[in-house]
Parts: structure tokens; sequence; C-alpha cells
């Protein structure tokens, strides 16, 4: 069927089909996609995570009526079945994506049956000889028939190997895209081709400064992106989308490679019994081993593994705009950029001064602790938490893509790290909170004063009096807040020494704390024993 | 110059073959039914030059990811003595365990002067190494080490490159007669990718769907009429596949009218078949994708949903998922059963370029059906909500009071669908609500809560389940 194939690809091989190759894009944009597989782009191993689409712009000269057009070098992580291309007069009804590369051993496989040339170097005198003949199995292990003399290829030990008359017309060197295109009138035509492509993510950091005073800070917003792939973007148009999308898991498929492997007869002798090969001579060259995939050719600098290139300056000018993309947020960055083979790269989006918070030290006091006994009580340490509104009003109102927040305060003229907590996506209009770690300073601790039981229609109940003291070594007074945690809304306050508020559905009782002092809060709660 | 090569090449192979199938005629051909499962039904139908009597015909190339215990050949006059699959495979080692007892040429070169010398040799054995007799000299092969080439008279002839199908039969007559190959292979498979360009603006969106082909079989399918079954076909382990053969769909009946698409699918069965309108060709190693649908202006519309699971409270806001919803219909621009795949759903952002905005899978939809596509979560729609209080009203009763902020940082109003889960069937009762609610099952609420742009909205429920 192969060989029948062949002659009908060679009757149909005339004038009516030609083949027109594009080998690169003119230009291309790249929109890169957040994924929650990729926590850190800037890390080393997320290969075939993340996601990207690609638009590209190529000119292509087509002759008049039909032929095949291959779009060459595609992102190397490209997903095929989402390819789409814009631009040629008519509908597009069949695209195809080759990727039966050309190696050593597919070149074999696919050859077999047809004449090669056999060529043999003698060693002493330099004859060279050549020899017609068919290749009639491989790769694994080559036997060749010239015209009744029938030999296994490299095993003779001599100087000895395959010249090819041309590449079956079905190899690719590099994976393509092609379809089938027919057009009134030739002529150059401008095409876009989009596609999803793996290999690419981004992720947004922010640094969060604290001012002096104590009730501000300057936030930036950083766009970190990264290219795992093997193919560079030069000078391309990027943006970034914020949000989250539905997403269905990759299925990308693979060639099956055909690796040519040096199989033999037994090869043992009278000194190596076992079949190791000697040589008199120098040993012959391993086979080849499959090719690997091109270096990048277009960076900039011969840089490492990973490369971090800072696009701001001193005046932290953001360089992204912002516009919606359906429920999304796109980030566009101002200049085209290249984004190359394995490249981190960071950009400022968000530069804001002056953003208002209030500061509060929480003490989270977990319900089951009053399952203890009746004179139960403990210490604990407060969370300090920055209160935010995203409004322009507090020096914000910006949509904020998720990330860690690095959160640092100046002091004594040097930087301190305070800590990392993560940021959810926040739109405009929202609170959002910023925990930071543990104060040494304020401290909280607790104990029960009293306990009664009783039942109430069946339902055993426990009513406990609790009272939390704050105390703040600080030079300055301090806004503290007792919460009582986990109480799925079944706990009633019966007696307060001062009115809580609730918050995601439980009692929060809020204090001021006075600088070297202490301050405390008695409740009494019921809720089911 | 190419061309000639290959073709002395075609002279040369068919001389070594049992029997050549000759040349298809312009009406015979290749049929390949493609299941969703990684599997396809092959029917190859060739002019075959069929003798008297008994012998064996040889078929290269069938796929090899051929299940061969599903082999059928069926043709005027003749029946199946055996079939078989052979897959001993040439290798020089073959080659060479083959020789033993017969005689091969030996060219040594040698190091020193370059000289050639040819001598004929038995081989007495290719164990561990090749042990030769030449004239009264036992030698192994290369035991010195001289470079030794070892020429053999021709390949043995049941040694093949591939594995090949061979069948024998027994004709009643001779002279040539169509005669049609099925199998079973797997290593083919298909499925549909949908690509939905949403214009949320103008409540449309153009669906343009693809069937994508991947073929590792090992083989190429040239130039073959090519159906596509939707649903699943039972299988068993292994080697039950003989009874789909007879599943084969009458073609004419498949083939209706002259579309250039391929038009709402067939019934199979209880399965969906669909033809592709041309004959084409499936190339090893590539992925092929035919436009079958090309909807323009569809009605569609988007939603914003948020399912509550149970009554608890969040800590904070989150986001609500986007949904599109459309109707397979014919009234909605579409009306063809849509197999199952994976939809991708583009919409335009500002400068006026389509960008991908999600991705879900669809199930078969017959005509007629709704499809409501998740594509993702939105940025500005986010829903928080509170457990005010919980009492028990008896023993297994609960009285649930729930606040539920929806936010909307979007410059237009919005409408979000929101569910509450968790209720205990028969036994609720909604006290009080300031929105009315609608039951959308057993056990779940449904709201429809209006916000205004850049607006907020608090929907406060009391409702008693438990039994």
């Amino acid at each position: 069927m192969r060989l029948l194939g062949l002659i009908a690809a060679l009757a149909l091989a005339g004038p009516a089909t030609a083949d027109v190759v594009s080998s690169g894009p003119a230009s291309v944009a790249v929109t890169i996609y957040r994924d929650d597989a990729v926590p850190d782009p800037a890390a080393a191993h997320w290969a075939g995570l993340g996601l990207g689409m690609i638009t590209e712009t190529r000119d292509v000269d087509l002759p008049a009526g039909q032929s095949r057009l291959l779009l060459e070098g595609v992102a190397d992580g490209a997903l095929p079945e989402t390819a789409a291309i814009e631009g040629l007069p008519g509908q597009i009804r069949e695209q195809t994506f080759d990727y039966d590369l050309l190696s050593p051993g597919s070149l074999i496989e696919h050859s077999l049956d047809r004449p090669v040339e056999l060529v043999r170097l003698n060693p002493k005198t330099g004859a060279r000889t050549t020899e017609d003949a068919v290749l009639r199995s491989g790769p694994d292990g080559v036997v060749v028939d010239a015209g009744g003399k029938v030999e296994a290829l490299g095993c003779s030990g001599g100087i000895e190997g395959i010249v090819f008359h041309g590449v079956p017309s079905e190899l690719t060197g590099k994976t393509a895209l092609s379809t089938t295109v027919r057009v009134g009138q030739a002529g150059r035509y401008r095409i876009q081709l989009a596609y999803l492509a793996v290999g690419l993510a981004w992720k947004a950091a922010y640094v969060a400064r604290l001012a002096s005073s104590g009730d501000a800070l300057d936030l930036s917003g950083w766009i970190t992106l990264a290219n795992h792939s093997d193919t560079s973007f030069l000078a391309a148009p990027t943006s970034v989308v914020a949000g989250r999308l539905a997403r269905q898991a990759v299925n990308r498929i693979e060639a099956v490679l055909a690796q040519r492997q040096n199989a033999c007869w037994p090869m043992g002798n009278s000194h190596h019994p076992k079949g190791e090969p000697y040589y008199l001579a120098e040993p012959e060259p391993a086979p080849p081993p499959p090719p690997a995939p091109p270096p990048p050719m277009t960076m900039a600098v011969p840089a490492p593994a990973m490369m971090l290139s800072v696009m701001a300056d001193r005046r932290m000018k953001p360089r992204a705009s912002q516009s919606d993309l359906g429920d999304y947020k796109l980030y566009s960055l101002d200049k085209p950029t290249t984004v190359a083979a394995r490249q981190t790269k960071q950009v400022l989006f968000l530069h804001q001064e002056a953003v208002k918070f209030d500061k509060v030290y929480v003490f989270k006091l977990v319900d089951w602790l009053l399952d203890g006994a009746d004179d139960a009580e403990g210490r604990g340490a407060t969370t300090p938490t920055l209160r935010l509104e995203n409004k322009p009003e507090k020096g914000l109102g910006r949509a904020l893509p998720a990330g860690a927040v690095s959160i640092r305060q100046s002091q004594d003229g040097a930087d301190r790290f305070l800590g990392q907590p993560d940021l959810r996506d926040v739109p405009v209009g929202e609170p959002f909170e910023l925990e930071i770690g543990q104060a040494a300073d304020v401290q909280a601790s607790w104990r029960i004063v009293g306990r009664t039981r009783s039942k109430v229609n069946g339902q055993a109940l426990q009513r406990s009096t609790v009272e939390a003291t704050l105390t703040n070594a600080k030079t300055t007074p301090v806004t503290a807040e007792v919460r009582m945690l986990g109480s799925e809304g079944s706990l009633k306050v019966l007696d307060e020494t001062s009115p809580h508020t609730t918050k995601a559905g439980d009692p929060v009782w809020s204090l001021t704390v006075p600088a070297g002092g202490e301050a405390s809060v008695t409740c009494t709660v019921e809720r089911g024993d | 110059m190419i061309r000639k090569a290959l073709l002395a090449g075609v002279a040369l192979a068919a001389a070594g073959s049992v029997c050549a199938a000759p040349a298809d005629p312009p009406n015979a051909g290749l049929e390949v039914t493609i299941y969703n499962q990684n599997l396809a039904l092959v029917q190859d139908v060739r002019n075959l030059d069929i003798a008297q009597g008994r012998q064996k015909l040889e078929f290269k190339d069938v796929s090899s990811a051929i299940r061969p215990e599903t082999v059928s050949l069926a043709a005027d006059g003749v029946s199946i003595v055996e079939q078989n699959f052979d897959y001993d495979l040439l290798t020089p080692s073959k080659l060479m365990e083959k020789a033993v007892g017969q005689d091969v040429q030996i060219v040594r070169t040698n190091p020193g002067n370059g000289q050639e010398v040819t001598e004929t040799a038995t081989v007495l054995a290719a164990n561990e190494g090749v042990v030769l007799k030449i004239g009264d000299r036992i030698e192994v092969l290369r035991d010195d080490g001289v470079p030794t080439r070892v020429i053999f008279a021709k390949v043995p002839d049941n040694l093949r490159a591939r594995p090949t199908l061979s069948v024998t039969v027994d004709s009643d007559h001779a002279g040539a007669r169509p005669a049609t190959l099925s199998y079973l292979t797997t290593g083919l498979a298909w499925r549909a990718d949908y690509v939905a360009l949403f214009d949320e603006k103008a409540a449309r969106l153009d669906l343009q769907g693809w069937i994508t082909l991947t073929n590792q079989s090992g083989t190429s399918f040239e130039d073959a009429r090519t159906q596509l079954v939707a649903g699943n076909v039972q299988m068993g382990d292994s080697g039950d596949g003989g009874d789909d053969s007879d599943q084969t769909p009458d073609q004419n009946a498949v083939q209706a009218g002259d579309e250039a698409h391929t038009g709402p699918g067939q019934a199979l069965g209880d399965n969906y078949i669909y033809t592709l309108p041309e004959r084409t060709t499936i190339a090893q190693n590539q992925t092929k994708q035919v436009s079958f649908i090309d909807a323009l202006g569809v009605s569609a519309h988007k939603v914003y949903q948020f399912n509550v699971g149970g009554f608890e409270s969040a800590e904070n806001p989150a986001s609500a998922s986007v949904v599109v919803d459309f109707t397979n219909s014919t009234a909605g621009g579409l009306g063809a059963g849509l197999p199952a795949g994976t939809i991708r759903v583009y919409q335009r952002d500002e400068a006026g370029d389509p960008k991908f905005v999600g991705e879900n899978q669809i199930g078969h939809t017959p005509q007629g059906s709704e499809l409501a596509v998740k594509i993702g979560d939105a940025f500005d729609v986010t829903v928080q909500p509170t457990l005010v209080s919980s009492d028990a009203v008896s023993k297994h009763r609960t009285r649930y009071s729930m606040s539920y902020l929806i936010r909307n940082a979007r410059g237009e109003p919005v409408t979000v669908e929101l569910r509450q889960g968790g209720l205990w069937g028969r036994g609720t009762t909604v006290i009080k609500e300031s929105l009315p609610s609608r039951r959308i099952d057993a056990s779940t609420l449904g709201y429809s809560v209006p916000v205004a742009a850049n607006g907020e909205t608090t929907l406060t429920t009391t409702v008693e389940t438990g039994w």
C-alpha cells in the first residue's frame, strides 16, 4: 500500500499541488496566562505546563490554484489542535500538523525498499567505492541488498555508510503545520496564525514598603513572566491575563521517533567470547543520538539557563497598561519585548504610593479551647494584620492579581523584610488583609472564669465566661482584636464587657491597648456541649 | 531522476515478495471508520489477480497496530484456508542465523596494503559469535580484528522488514476481482475540537467545529474515505472486535446529498456517525483537522454563577463562575448533533484581537440540547457567604440565617445566579428571604441576584431544614 501510495503521490506531484513554505513569522504577539500549576514561574521545573497564546503574522506568496501551505517555525510547545489561520480567501477545510521528524532512524525507516547508495572507503589506499543497493530492513540493524549481494551494514568493522537519494516527502525537519489552500489569484497574502502553546507562564508579585508613619505603604506590583520553551519570541507585543480560566488537561501528542540502533549478529571471538566487538584500529563511533533541539540562536545575551532582566527605571514607572478581557484583566506591556527561550522577565505593572491601611493585632481564640477544664487558661501570640481597602480614596482602586506580597520596612537606613503573605485576586472596591507572622511585643492570654451547663429541649448547652487580656510592650498604643474562631454560627454571646462585631460569622472584640500596658475583655458565650 | 530511481526500487521490491497486490483500479479504495476510544475499522478494497487453487496472498503495510484476530478477507469465489500475521523481522542476526549451514562470501580488507580478498565460507554457527568454515580452516568471524564483510546470497523468504499479513486462500477460478480486506487496529483516534468566538455585547458566538484525527498506528492511510463514530462501542479486554465489522453502516445512506460539510451526524445504532466530505490521507505521526461545523451568530449569553455547598461562612470573597449558555438548535443557529470534545472560547480584547478565555469539555450533545460552558472565574464579581446564625429547632432540624454579600466591580450591572445547596429535601422551609428563591432540586435553592455597576447587593435568607 505504501509503494502504491508512492506511485500515486508521484503521479499527483505535478503542477496541481505545489508546496509553499513559510519558514517563520514576520511578527509575533504573545499573550501569557496564569497557571495554578505553576506557582512560581521563575522556578525551574514546569515543562509542559503554563499556557500562552501566540499570534503570528506571516506573508506568503501563493500561486494561483491549489497549494499546500507549510507553516514552519511555530513555537515548540504549540498545541496544534488550537491553531487557527485567518486572512486567506475562502474557508480552511483541513489543516494538519506533521511531527514525523527527520532523523537517522526515520530516514532509514521511510527509505525501506527504496534504492540507496552504499559507500565504502579503503582505510589504507583511500579508495572510495560505491554500489547501488536497496534498503531491506532497518533502522534497528540495517540490511541492504545490492542485487543478489545481501549485507548487514555496520557489522564488518570497515568504513561504510549509506547515501540517500532524497528525503522522503513525509518527513519534516521541524514540526510543521500545514493546510491546503486554494486561491484564485497568485500573489502575496498576509495571514494570521493563532495557537495556544505550553511553556509560558506568569504571576504577579508585590513589594509593600511600609512608611515610617505606620499607616501607609508604597505598593509595587511586578509581572514575572517566564518562557520555558525553546522558542524565542522576538520584539513581540506581550500581554498577560489575570484571572482563573477553566482549563482542560493538555494532551500533547509526541512523535513516535524511529531510532537507529546498531544491531549486528553475535560478535564474540576467541579473545572476547561474550561478544564484545574487537577493533584493530579506532572503534567506529557510536551512532549519533537523535538530534537535540537547536539552541536558541536569537538570544541577545549568551545567557545561562535562567536570566533575570529587570525592566524598570529608578522612578518606578509602570510599564504595562491594564484593560478588560471579558471577565479577566489584561496587562499589555507598553513596548514590544523579546521573550527569549529559557528566560524570566520582570515588568512593573503597578506603583501606588501612600496606600492607607489599618494595623490591627489579632488574637484568634479557637473555640474548642473552651472545651477544656473549667479553669483552663493559656497564652498566645497575636498576628499583626494590615487591613486595606482597594479604593481610590485609600490610595488604591486598581485590580490586584493574585501574588505574594513581600513586606519591607526601612529601619535605620536598612531594609527589613517582615514577611510574605499571599494575596488573592482582589477586584476594585474589596477589602483585603495582609497577615505578617507573629508579633513579639503584643501578647495575649486567656482564662475561663466561669462555667455552667444546662439542657434545653434535650440539647446539652455549655456556657463559658472567658477573660482575654492583651499586653503591649511597645512605646505606642496599638489596636487589637480578640476573635473567637470556629463557632459555625452556633455560638451565642450572652454577656460582654464591650460590644462585639462579627467577621465571617465569628464574634470579634476590639480593644485599644495602651503603650506598655494591657487591656482585656470578658464575655459569656453559650454553645452546644 | 528521483522518480526513475523510485520506480526501480518498486520493481526490485516486487521481485522480492511472494505475491504483490497489483495496482488499485480507480473505484477501489480504502475506508477507515474511527471510533472514539483509540480503535478503527479499516476496509481496504483492492483488485487482486488471484489464480485458481490454493495460494498465499501477502499484504504489506497493513497497520502495525493491527489486531490480527479481526482480519477478514472477502472476494468472489475465494475461501480462506488460513491467515497469518508474521512478525519474524529481518535483522542482521536473523540473517546470520538463517545462514547457518549455508555458504556466504566473506571479503577481508588487508590493513597493511588495503587489498581485498574474497573467499567462500560456510556458516557453522551463530551463537555468541559467528564460526565459519573456509576451505579446511575453521575461523571465528573477525577474530583477527580485520574488517570483514559478509555477503549473503538472498534475503530468506519469511523474513520481512515489517510485520506482514498473509492469507492462504483457495480460489475456484482465476482472474482479477475486487477483494475486501478488513481489520481492526489501534493507534488511530479522533476527537472534536470546537472554537467559539464569543461576542458578549451582541450575545452571539461563532462556532467552528473541527474533527481532529491522530495517527500513531505506524502506517499511513492514503486517500481514505473516513468515517467517525461518536459514542462508546462496547469492547472487551481483547479480541471481541469481530462483531464490529458487521456494524459497518450502509455507506450510501450516510452520503446524503453533496454537502460541503459533513452535516448532521447520522445515527448508527445508538451512536452517531460522521463522514468526512472528501477522501483524505491520514499520515503516520500526523494530526489532521477537518472542519465539520461553521456556524455564525449562534445566540448565546453569559451567566454568572456561584454555588454555596453548605451553610457556612467564607473568610474571603470568592469569584463567581463565568458560564456561556447557548442552545444547540436550528433556531439558535446550530442544529447538528455535536460530538463530545473540547470547546475553546475566545473573546476580543479592547483592541479587537481575539484572545483565549477558557476551555471546557462538552459531552455528546443531541440537537435541541442546551449547553452551559464554564469558561473561568470573574475577576470583578465575587460572593462572600456568611452564616449569621444556626439554631437547633429540634433534634434533627436547624434554622440557618445566611447573609451573602455580592460585589460587582464592573462598570455595568450584572445578575448572579446563586445556588445554596445542603438542604434536606422535602422538609425544608424558607422562613424569610430578601429576594425570591426557586427550588433547583431537592437540596438546592436558587436566587437571581441583581448587582448594580460598581455596587454590591446583600442577600439575606433564613431557612429551616432537617427532618
